[in-house]
Formats: structure tokens, sequence, C-alpha cells
């Protein structure tokens, strides 16, 4: 009786913010840290192939969870926390959260939330980069050393390492917690990977 | 006359993936204002019981109930956890989970404002909830600061402000030290007083045992059978059956007295030696000047209230902290992560692997072996230890006493010197909690240097180690425990009341007595606690 | 001063973004010189009025970031684009200006708003049903948990002498079953301590503190407005 149908309960939101303060600690790390390194050490040009971290915050939830709304809160709410604990760019996160979680969730809505297949989520993973790639080009002008065919390359990165980090890492990822534990048999990952009847 | 304000007959609950039945057949009632306690040996669904009569079973977590269930005239399974705010209020054991807002006031508005009662309404009813568990001088004060006592009464009083009929409360002092449960309880009296039907698992029983006009007994099987007191439930079914269950029986209810005694005699050269310790996060003070030693194969207690420095002081023991002022020596040397075995008050902190096999082998490969050796010494030994079974098993699956043995068991693979041990008893029934002591026994006999922090006053009578107690980061007691027994003056700042039967042994006879009779009564119960 | 610095911190916190962001918008979308210094000029009297401290830790991560940026864009622009260095000198000026004002409007804008009064705002103002925003309450509460967690996991795995370097994906896979395990228990906990107290039960709540769109929201609002406008003004006459 629970879980079925396409609202969300309060345990699958609890569970939604739980996981993005999780997230959101993990961003700071990596906006503080790591985007300064790959800068460094990869080159601008490269740099995005980092980028996908930045959208498990719609991506992780969404996939345990599988109703419509989650991976938008959740990538907002990661944002909210990057807000309260204080990341430079404080007042962009906000927009960029709400954006790439309404992205990604364009992505899961246009399978009806009922595809969860590696092509379905990569292309969850891959979707806020709709929102990413021009508006980091926009705002922070970020490709302006940039060569036409480099802001290509640069652009596209941003898709590859979606898809792959916050859309076949998360599954795999899941998936094994699923498969081998009863952690996750409350959702729906968890029925669908265990073959429980809702 | 009068119907019953909550009414159980022959409730079944089974958990869907679960084989078999988490309840199989409870029944009771309690009319208004009566305080029913519910015991039982863990696992043997008291949770599940509380939980199908506030509603969250089934609308929040799944479960197939079966049989009558009426709290207040209303139907807890049809109407759902929500639908019963405001004539159910629900405490449980973890004051962390439970608060939302960022200020006390606000938590207190926060059922209030859910139920979009008018804003007036709002403020009175949460003023006068947080009255009754004395916390309105704390009202402007952010939640996070207040000690885990404190949050936990905002859970209680939180839960009040819909002025329910019935209070229903799953080990509310589990994480709360001897003294200030005492406290709660005594709110909980109040409320009793005021009308309110209360029904408490409780596993340390003497809290409730006056308060209660009836027992609940659920066996392990799911059953229950209701008595008028503790009293006749241990008359009834044994006190040494029900210990060995698991369930908490104040050991004046053990029929004899074992003697002999866990020796943690003072060992050789100082294996721990803490001298002016120092530590600062920023602008708070964990711990200051604070000085500790052990002796090789001794036995050493910490005691003190929560937020006291305890387990800032097991981590410079570890290794752990990086900024300190002050000499910290452990086994000759810095501390250091690799010399000591921590062992962790929330098990799952610690666990890196899937099964149980695999975490102890994971340990063991840590000392040098190779990934399949490592795995078949990890079977040998939980088929030596008798709990072959759980070799497959996934540790988060297991039960907490049983996490718990299998952190420890990890810990004791790394064959280290020191043992640090953050509050091992915590959220165990009386089964686990002895074979918790037993395992510290094992480690004194073998000659380890134990260091432990704990706030169950029963393991340190049984275990009789020499305590230093803490308070606000300074040490403020050290000697042994006759010597804290005999300073009553400093119970308060640490914390720390003896067991009932301890307190009227101690009036009676004193604390030589106090302990020797009390620490032979718990040992009647419980074979394994004897050397 | 300190009554424009209470001023300032009482704002409501919609309000604050949606200028923030305008704000940025604009810096981004006229990038000309004219515009980028009335921004920076602006965003620092707002963090200076509203008085923010700044922790030292995100002063030196900005500064960080704004050097990283210097230096990445200077190098590029001259060997990729092959500008000149006087020019290329000139559009990393520009661009650091862009990345500077929006730096100061995030810290006027995390500096004075409280979160808890941002999540009421969310739901008051720009209409977000409160089951929602309310959760930011629940991120918010249990980010210290969390963050203590994530320390004493490490910790334990130092104790244990589980390897990090040598296999790092096996170590995010001992780290990420027990989060997920201990996260999904909290979130049971907490759902069911707010369900029990009627959180969700209607759908719509009494505030007792509510946010408000106030008079000095529109001065605000309106203020802000026309520095925006005077600096468009200033860049078309160039």
């Amino acid at each position: 009786m629970a879980g079925g149908g396409r609202k969300l309960t309060t345990v699958e939101l609890t569970l939604t913010a739980v996981l993005s303060a999780l997230v959101g600690a993990v961003f700071l790390f990596w906006s503080n840290v790591v985007w300064d390194l790959a800068q460094l050490t990869l080159g601008l040009l490269y740099t995005p192939v980092i980028y996908g971290v930045w959208f498990i915050g719609a991506t992780l939830p969404a996939y345990i969870i599988r109703k419509p709304g989650v991976a938008l809160l959740g990538e907002f709410l990661a944002a909210v926390f990057e807000l309260a604990y204080g990341s430079q760019f404080a007042s962009t996160v906000l927009l960029y959260g709400l954006m790439q979680g309404l992205m990604s969730e364009l992505a899961l809505a246009a399978t009806g939330y009922r595809r969860w297949g590696w092509a379905a989520m990569a292309a969850a993973g891959a979707a806020p980069a709709l929102w990413a790639a021009p508006a980091d080009a926009l705002l922070y002008g970020i490709v302006e050393p940039l060569t036409g065919e480099q802001r290509l390359v640069f652009w596209s990165l941003y898709f590859v390492s979606g898809a792959l980090i916050a859309g076949v890492l998360v599954k795999a990822l899941v998936d094994y917690v699923a498969r081998n534990s009863s952690i996750l048999d409350a959702f729906a990952v968890g029925r669908e990977v265990k073959g429980i009847a809702r | 006359m009068s119907e019953p304000v909550v009414l159980v007959r022959d409730l079944k609950v089974a958990y869907p993936l679960a084989k078999g039945y988490a309840l199989s057949g409870v029944s009771f009632e309690a009319r208004r204002g009566e305080f029913v306690l519910v015991v039982g040996p863990t696992g043997s669904g008291k949770t599940t019981l509380l939980l199908t009569l506030a509603g969250a079973i089934p609308s929040l977590i799944p479960a197939r109930v079966e049989g009558l269930v009426k709290v207040a005239g209303r139907s807890p399974a049809e109407e759902g956890l929500a639908g019963l705010a405001g004539t159910v209020g629900v405490v449980f054991q973890d004051p962390e989970s439970q608060y939302v807002m960022p200020t006390v006031i606000e938590e207190a508005y926060f059922p209030g404002e859910n139920l979009a009662l008018p804003p007036s309404e709002v403020e009175r009813r949460a003023r006068r909830a947080l009255e009754l568990v004395g916390l309105e001088e704390y009202s402007d004060r952010r939640v996070e600061t207040l000690s885990t006592g404190l949050k936990q009464r905002l859970a209680i009083a939180s839960a009040l402000v819909l002025d329910p009929e019935v209070l229903l409360l799953d080990e509310p002092t589990a994480h709360i030290d001897m003294r200030t449960a005492r406290e709660i309880y005594g709110i909980l009296g109040e409320l009793k007083r005021e009308g309110k039907t209360v029904v408490v698992v409780e596993h340390r029983v003497e809290l409730a045992e006056e308060l209660a006009d009836k027992v609940v007994y659920i066996r392990g099987d799911g059953t229950s059978r209701v008595y008028p007191s503790i009293r006749d439930l241990v008359g009834e079914v044994g006190a040494e059956r029900l210990a060995a269950e698991g369930v908490w029986i104040p050991p004046e209810y053990a029929p004899c007295a074992r003697g002999s005694r866990i020796a943690g005699g003072p060992g050789g050269d100082l294996d721990v030696e803490v001298e002016g310790l120092t530590v600062r996060f920023g602008p708070i003070t964990a711990l200051s000047d604070v000085s500790l030693e052990a002796g090789r194969g001794e036995l050493v207690a910490v005691l003190g209230p929560n937020g006291s420095g305890k387990t800032t002081l097991l981590k410079a023991l570890a290794g752990l902290v990086r900024r300190y002022s002050g000499r910290v020596s452990v086994a000759g040397g810095p501390p250091h992560p690799s010399k000591v075995a921590f062992v962790a008050q929330v098990p799952e902190l610690q666990f890196t692997e899937r099964t149980v096999a695999e975490e102890l082998a994971s340990a063991l490969r840590s000392q040098g072996l190779r990934g399949g050796e490592a795995l078949r010494r990890a079977r040998e030994l939980l088929e030596a230890r008798g709990l072959g079974e759980l070799s497959d098993a996934v540790v988060y699956e297991l039960s907490q006493g049983e996490k718990r043995l299998v952190s420890f068991l990890e810990m004791e693979l790394l064959e280290r010197r020191v043992y640090l041990l953050d509050e091992p008893t915590f959220g165990l029934d009386m089964k686990y909690s002895a074979l918790v002591a037993a395992e510290i026994g094992g480690l004194v006999k073998r000659g380890k240097t134990v260091v432990l922090v704990t706030h169950d006053s029963w393991l340190l009578f049984l275990l009789n180690p020499r305590v230093y107690g803490l308070s606000k980061g300074r040490v403020v007691f050290e000697g042994d425990l006759r010597e804290l027994l005999a300073r009553r003056g400093l119970w308060g700042e640490l914390g720390f009341l003896p067991p009932r039967y301890a307190l009227k042994l101690l009036e009676e006879h004193g604390p030589e007595e106090a302990v020797s009779e009390y620490s032979a009564r718990l040992r009647c119960l419980h074979e394994g606690l004897g050397a | 001063m300190r009554a424009l610095e209470r001023e300032l911190r009482e704002l409501n916190p919609s309000v604050k973004l949606l200028a923030v962001l305008a704000g940025v918008l604009h810096a981004a979308l006229l990038s000309s010189a004219a515009v980028l210094l009335a921004h920076l000029l602006t965003a620092a009297a707002l963090v200076a009025l509203g008085r923010v401290r700044v922790r030292r830790v995100f002063a030196l991560g900005a500064l960080a970031t704004l050097a990283g940026y210097t230096w990445v864009n200077f190098a590029l622009f001259v060997a990729n684009l092959g500008l000149a260095p006087g020019e290329a000198l000139a559009r990393v000026l520009l661009l650091d200006a862009r990345i500077a004002a929006i730096i100061l409007y995030s810290a006027f804008f995390a500096g004075t708003t409280d979160p808890a009064a941002l999540a009421s705002s969310l739901s008051l103002q720009l209409k977000v049903p409160y089951v929602y925003a309310f959760m930011s309450f629940v991120t918010l509460r249990s980010a210290p948990i969390v963050l203590g967690d994530l320390e004493n996991m490490v910790a334990f795995r130092r104790v244990k002498g589980y390897a990090s370097w040598r296999r790092p994906h096996r170590y995010l896979l001992s780290l990420s079953m027990p989060l997920l395990y201990l996260s999904v228990r909290r979130a049971a906990l907490l759902a069911i301590a707010m369900e029990s107290r009627g959180f969700g039960k209607l759908p719509h709540r009494t505030y007792v503190r509510p946010t408000k769109v106030r008079k000095r929201d529109w001065a605000f609002a309106g203020l802000y407005g026309a520095a925006i406008a005077l600096a468009t003004a200033a860049s078309l006459f160039r």
C-alpha cells in the first residue's frame, strides 16, 4: 500500500533530503578542491571530464525512488546545502540546482518514469548539461579563451561526464547495493531488483 | 465501564520479506491514565507494536496487519500516522533523528503549524509544551547546541504540543545518562497524573517500574502476556529465563548471588599516559587539562554526561585528533590509529564489507593475510565462537547486538595492545550487554589495556574498574568505584546515578557491599559474567 | 549603519535571490567595463553594508579560484588564441571582474540570508508546496550528522588499516553501503517524527513567523533596478 503510485511519501521525501546533504558535501569538496586541481592538471579544455559529479544530486535519489519530482528536488536541495555551507558561487548555485534538476527530471519524464536501464540513466545524467554548459559559458564566460572547435570538445565533455558519472556510475552503485542487501528494499529500486510486487 | 483508550486484540504483523510474523498474537488494553510498560527481548517486536499503535505501520512502513487495534476509538491502520496526529504522540530513542527545525521554539511551533491552527493557538500550545518539560528558558536556542538529554525533552515536548490522549515512547532513555533519564520519567509521571495514557518500551525497567500499571511481556515468538507488575512477571517466568532472553531484570530479583570478580588489576608499566591534554575545536574547548593513565592489562572507565569530551578523549588516544596541547603516549610512543583497537559506538561506521565473514576477513587482511586465506580463517573463527550461521549474513541486516559483537570480534582480530571502547553496551538488550561485558572481561584476562567509555552504571558495577569522571572537558574525579560511590556530591555533574538496588545497598551497607552484592546478583542472572 | 545592516538582513530571501540573479545575468550579458565596474561596486557595497563576515577558508578559496582563472585564461588567450599580451590581459580582467562580482553577490546573499527564512520564503513567496520546501530544513539539519559520520568512517578505516590509495574504487564502495544504510534509517525515523506531528496532513499550514514582502523589499528592488538601469545607460552612451 505504501509507496505505490506517483505521489511522494514522506519517507521518500526525507530520503531525498538526507541524501542531498551527503551529495551537497561531495559537491562542496568537488567545487573547492577538485575543480581547481583539474584545471591546473588537465588544462581547461579537459576539465569538464569531472563535471558529472555535480549532477548526481538529481540522479541518485531519482534512481532509488523512481517517482516524479525527485530529481528536481534532490538537485535543488544539494544546492541549498552548498549555499548554506558557503560555496563561493552561492548566488548562482540555487539557479543551477533548480535548472539542472529540471533537465534531469525532463529526461526521466520523457520515459514516463518507467525506463531505468543504462541508456535512460545515461540520458538522465547527461541532461543537466543542457543547462550547465550554456550557463557556464554565458554567465561565467568560461569558454572565452577557447576556439570554436575546442568549445565543441569542451561542451561535449559535459554531456559525456554527466552520462558516465551521474548516469552509469550511479546506476551501477545503486544496483549493487539494492541487489546485495536489504537496505533499499522499501524503495522502488529494491522492489524492482528483487522482483517484489508493489 | 468506559471503553479502553488502547485496545489490542490478537494483533499479528508480518513484514514483506521476512519469514514468519514479527508479532503473532498480541493482546492488551489500557484505560485512560494508565501507564503500560512493554518489555521483551530485542527483536521481539516491541518497536513493531508501537509503530502499529501509532499508525506508522502500514501507512509508512509496509507490513501486513491482522487483528484488532484501536487507539482512542480510532483505527491506526486505517487512518495512518498523520491521521492520528493530535491523538497520538510518538517519541523514539534517538533525539538526533526527531527534530527538524533550527531553534527550540520553532520545533515546538511545528506540529501546530502543520495542522493549520491559528498563530496565537500555535504559540500558546508551543509555550505550554515547553513549560511542561522545563525547556522554556531554552526557547531561542538552536537545537543542535542542546545536550542529548535536553534534545530528548524537546522531542517529548513536541509530541505533547497537540495534546494527544496517548503517548508512545520507544526506549526514550537509551541514549541518555541515568540521571537525566530519571528526570524524564519524572515528566512522564506528571503526564500520567494529568490523565494521559502512556505506553513505554523500556529496557531500564527500574525507571518505569513504579509508574507502570501493567506490564506487557512480548516473548521471542511474538506472542504476549500481560502482568500486573514486574515482580509478577519475574515470579511466573523466572529471572534467569528472562535474563537469558535478553529482558532487563533488575538484579534485586535475582534468586542468588555469585561471587568472583573480573580482575582488572593495576598492570605493569603504563601503556596509556595522558598529561595536561587540551583539545580545542574552534571556539569550543572539548578537553581541558586532562590527565589519565592506564597500566598494561588494566581496565579504566571514563564516565561523564554527553558532551563532556569522552569521545574526544578516545579519539585523542587513537591518534585521530590532529591538534592538541599536552602529552599523549600510547604503547610507549605517540598515539596512532594503528596502535589501538577502537570499537565504535555506532557499529555501521566501522563496517567496510558486505557479509560478516568478509568483514572479519578485511581485518585479517590488514594483518597481511591474503584474500582467500583471510576469508577461510574468518569463517573458522565464527564457527569456533558458535556464530557460524552469521557468516554469510549481510552486516546491515543483523540485530543491534549482533552488529556490536561483529564489531568487537573484528577489532580483536587486529591484535592490538590497547582497546578503546565507546559505549559498547549502547542500544543492546541484557543478553548482548552481558556478552559484551564477558568480552571485556576476556580482554582484560588476556592482558589488554582497555579504556572504556560508558554511561551504563550497571556495567561499572560488574567490571569494577578504576574510574575517571569527566565533566565539561575536565577530570573531576579519579579513583575506583567505591570512592565514587562515597562522593555523592559529584554524581550530578557526572550524570551518574547508581541503579536503584545498588543505591539501596549503598545506603544500607556502604560502598564495598554495594559493589560486591550488586555484581554478585548480576552474575547470577548471567553465567557468562562469572570469571 | 546598523539599521541599514539590519534592513539588508531582513530582506525577503526570494526578493534578494531574484535581484542577485538579475544582476548576475545583466553582468554576463552586457559585459562591458562600465557595467562590470558598476556591479563590482554595488556588490562590494552590499557586502560591506550587510557586514557579511566571510570565513577565512572561503575567502582563500575564492581568491584561489580567481587566481586560477586569471592564470589559465591569460595563458590560453595568449597561447591558444594568439592574442597580444595587452589585449589578453584586458579580456582576462573583464572576466575576472565578472567572476568577482558573482562571488561578491554570492557572499552577500549567503551571508545575509538565514537558510530557514529561505525555506519559508520558497513556500510562501514562490508558492512551492510546503512539503518540498520544508525538506530544506531536513537537508540542513542532516548536514552536520552526515559530515560527522563521514569523518568517523574515515577515522575507523584508518584504525583498521583499510588502505585507501591502493584501490580507491573499493574505498568508495566501502563507504557507500553504510552511508546509504544510515541515510535510509535516518530518513525513516525523521519521516515518522514529522508525520506523527501532522506533517503533510493538510495542504496548507500556518506560519508563526512568516517571511513577507515588505516596503523594504520594494525599496531594495527599486534601488537595485535603478542602479542596473543607470549602468546600462552609461555603457550605451560610450
